[in-house]
């Protein structure tokens, strides 16, 4: 119904605007990366910012330009979806950690404890594990609560400098949670 | 046109701009080091294909004249990058396709897409400059018009295959190194310390 409808846009905007806020008070200036459904108030809230999100078609080509933008003195963060993180493998092992640069990604959680579709069951139950692996901190957090995904993205960003390199949120989907 | 007079001819725009230039990986980093070595060369010596968005990041945000220098296979490996070059990085920003029509550094195996295809996919992704230079005169006047006109451009230049090229040694830096070094000279606005050790 139009009337839900437009409540509903009222509560997701007001909950990108709010996670934008968190992003900038985190300390980040510029975000690229892929949408993602989970991340859609996010990506709606950060196409009416002015010089702060630049959307990409790839996670990969996405790193790549943000690795640019470290370079030139910004603090980069990366958004993507779980198996957009499979597409960016390369990127993020042979650019971004070989060269130690400190840059976060947001990843949503899809398939998060295998709850997801099978398709997504595939990258996203092994996840953690995969970034364990490869030395990539992560924590996590729930994409309904704005200030407590801003707070783990305060805490990666400070281990990823901490430690020169990447560090990771994962944004688990409020109705993977509850499921 | 050999390869190595078309990078040579890359890092004599550069310099004369002080600007940064990326090279993506395999023998374009690996000639780049031998043929010109500077602060403001960033040798991206892995990550194929992500060589032109990495210096598009870069020039998004600096006022500093920026190139890719890039091969053909990895230029195309990188075509969905494309878009976000165009919509961010600074005028001007050259991508240069040194284009032998082979993935060279593995052992010459053929690059399956023709130049005309990577010249209409950066016409159609919003490269206001697009050339395919056939000799040093046709690559020195587009390097010229892209640094002078600050445009955003790509310019493949067709390198001749010789069997016979020289063969350089892998860039000697620890990639952090590199990283440690180009941030500094941005920094510093440094100026160009080219050196020729072969």
């Amino acid at each position: 119904m139009p009337a839900q409808k437009a409540e509903l846009d009222t509560t997701e905007g007001k909950l990108g605007n709010t996670l934008v806020d968190e992003i900038l008070a985190a300390g980040f200036d510029v975000v690229t990366g892929v949408p993602d459904s989970p991340l859609a108030s996010l990506t709606i809230a950060l196409e009416k910012s002015n010089d702060f999100y630049y959307p990409g078609l790839r996670e990969d080509a996405c790193l790549a330009w943000a690795a640019g933008t470290y370079m030139a003195g910004r603090v980069p963060l990366v958004i993507m979806k779980s198996a957009g993180f499979a597409n960016c493998l390369d990127s993020l092992t042979s650019l971004v950690q070989v060269y130690r640069m400190p840059i976060v990604l947001l990843i949503s959680w899809a398939g998060y404890q295998g709850r997801d579709v099978p398709h997504h069951n595939v990258i996203g139950e092994p996840l953690k594990g995969l970034l364990e692996i490869l030395g990539i901190p992560a924590n996590e957090a729930s994409l309904a609560d704005p200030r407590a995904t801003g707070a783990a993205l305060t805490t990666a960003l400070y281990l990823a400098r901490e430690r020169r390199g990447t560090a990771a949120t994962l944004g688990i989907p409020d109705w993977l949670l509850t499921k | 046109m050999r390869r190595d007079d078309a990078i040579l001819m890359v890092l004599d725009a550069m310099d004369t701009v002080d600007g940064a230039l990326f090279f993506s990986n395999g023998n374009n980093s690996r000639a780049g080091y031998a043929l010109g070595d500077r602060h403001l060369n960033f040798y991206a010596m892995g990550s194929m294909g992500q060589c032109a968005s990495l210096a598009a990041g870069f020039s998004s945000m600096t006022d500093r004249p920026t190139a890719a220098l890039d091969g053909d296979g990895s230029a195309a490996m990188g075509l969905a990058g494309f878009p976000l070059v165009t919509n961010t990085a600074r005028r001007p920003f050259l991508h240069v396709v040194v284009n032998n029509g082979l993935y060279e550094t593995t052992g010459g195996q053929r690059v399956p897409i023709p130049a005309e295809l990577l010249a209409a996919t950066a016409h159609g992704s919003g490269y206001d400059q697009v050339t395919i230079a056939r000799d040093e005169r046709e690559l020195s006047s587009s390097l010229r018009d892209a640094l002078m006109g600050t445009k955003l451009a790509f310019i493949q230049a067709m390198v001749t295959v010789d069997k016979n090229s020289r063969q350089y040694p892998r860039v000697p830096f620890h990639p952090k190194d590199i990283a440690t070094r180009f941030a500094a000279a941005v920094a510093e606005g440094s100026a160009p310390q080219r050196r020729h050790p072969f």
